[in-house]
């Protein structure tokens, strides 16, 4: 009873019987958090982007909403532009028209015409401008045509840039987000791993025997129980792990002590 | 110089030069308007001392022969007028697509730069992570 004590307080004092069992749960269950933490963010990000909103970063949606406002705002001002040049061709042809009707008028009047006459001729003329008129509106159409055409083209060009960005957005977040998880799932496997490795490894022992066989070996006298005075102090000693063996006259580094694999 | 400097360079050139080619082309519609009437006056003066010569200018018929005349300026400056017009079209159409392609350009721009930035954040969380799962392991 004495000896199996004494060994007992031996196991304690070299740490041998200390249980592992809870730093490995602790390392897996980590990993396993780790990983559960990794997952959930990456869900939030996904909804509301937060990585971009806590580091000031513009998402791509919003890069590409201005630049489709910016593009709208632009067209806008040159289509208006193509409506003030059109109307500016018709406002120069019916200016001319007025111009020459007055000098049908005041010429007639020169030359001693009558005022019929003089009406007539601007009446006549009026109606011969329909080829002019047209000849401009064709060309105008024409050239609006072929403008409108061009910036189509660019337009398509634009667009299809766009959707080639939002494409590799897109395949970026989702390489991004493997790799991620790729880490996540990479520390968390290493965590458990190593958590069931260290449950795994052979724990040292002492059998009785070999604690004897030490003793011998070691020169070692048995220890014996208190007796006398001693064996009536009742209070607790806290005695450091070492003094067991300098108490003996033994250098701890010394002692080998030997265990089953 | 950075890049979103040099990028509102270039778009401040695209405008500025929307703005040339605009300005390029009122110039020349007042100098054809200018050129026009002159021309007109002379063609006018023309036909005119051609009827003085053959006595027919105060007749209503020379009134008909001045009306031709009339008309075929008339075609001239809508030819001229709406030409002019429609250079200013394509040539400002010219323009906005490059400013179309500028827009297009700073929008990929500026999503690599993020992309760039995102990237290098989630590195640097990775980093962190596997860091201190390696402290925890010791």
């Amino acid at each position: 009873m004495t000896t199996n004590s004494h060994d007992d307080s031996l196991r304690n004092l070299l740490g041998l019987n200390e249980s592992k069992i809870s730093d490995t749960t602790a390392l897996a269950l980590g990993g396993l958090g780790v990983g559960l933490i990794g997952l959930q963010w990456l869900q939030n990000q996904e909804k509301d982007n937060s990585l971009n909103r806590i580091f000031g970063i513009t998402s791509t949606g919003k890069i590409l909403k201005r630049s489709r406002a910016n593009v709208a705002a632009s067209t806008a001002q040159y289509n208006a532009d193509l409506d003030k040049i059109s109307s500016g061709v018709e406002g120069g042809m019916k200016a001319m028209e007025a111009r020459e009707k007055d000098a049908i008028d005041t010429s007639a009047r020169a030359r001693g015409l009558d005022a019929k006459i003089s009406q007539a001729s601007q009446e006549q003329y009026g109606a011969s401008l329909s080829g002019a008129y047209a000849t401009a509106h064709k060309a105008l159409a024409e050239a609006r045509a072929s403008a409108t055409s061009q910036l189509g083209g660019a337009m398509a060009n634009y667009n299809m840039g766009l959707a080639e960005q939002q494409f590799k957005d897109l395949m970026q977040t989702r390489a991004e987000r493997a790799g991620i998880l790729g880490e996540i799932g990479g520390i968390a496997g290493s965590l458990i791993k190593n958590a069931a490795e260290r449950e795994s490894m052979p724990q040292p022992s002492m059998g009785e025997g070999d604690l004897a066989k030490t003793r011998i070996e070691q020169n070692i006298p048995e220890l014996q129980a208190p007796t006398g005075i001693e064996a009536l102090d009742t209070t607790v000693r806290v005695v450091p792990p070492l003094k067991a063996f300098t108490d003996q006259g033994l250098n701890p580094l010394q002692v080998n002590i030997p265990y089953r694999r | 110089m950075s890049w979103k400097s040099t990028m509102n360079n270039a778009l401040a050139a695209i405008n500025q030069q929307y703005a040339d080619v605009s300005n390029y082309y009122d110039q020349a519609d007042l100098e054809f308007e200018t050129q026009f009437k002159s021309y007109r006056g002379q063609a006018m003066t023309d036909a005119i001392n051609s009827m003085a010569q053959n006595d027919v200018f105060e007749s209503p018929v020379s009134e008909k022969q001045l009306n031709r005349q009339r008309k075929a300026l008339s075609e001239q400056y809508a030819t001229g007028k709406s030409s002019l017009a429609g250079q200013k079209m394509s040539a400002l159409g010219s323009v906005e697509s490059q400013r179309i392609n500028y827009y297009q350009n700073l929008a990929s721009l500026q999503q690599q730069s993020s992309a760039s930035k995102r990237s290098s954040i989630a590195s640097g969380i990775g980093t962190g992570i596997g860091l201190a799962a390696s402290i925890a392991m010791l």
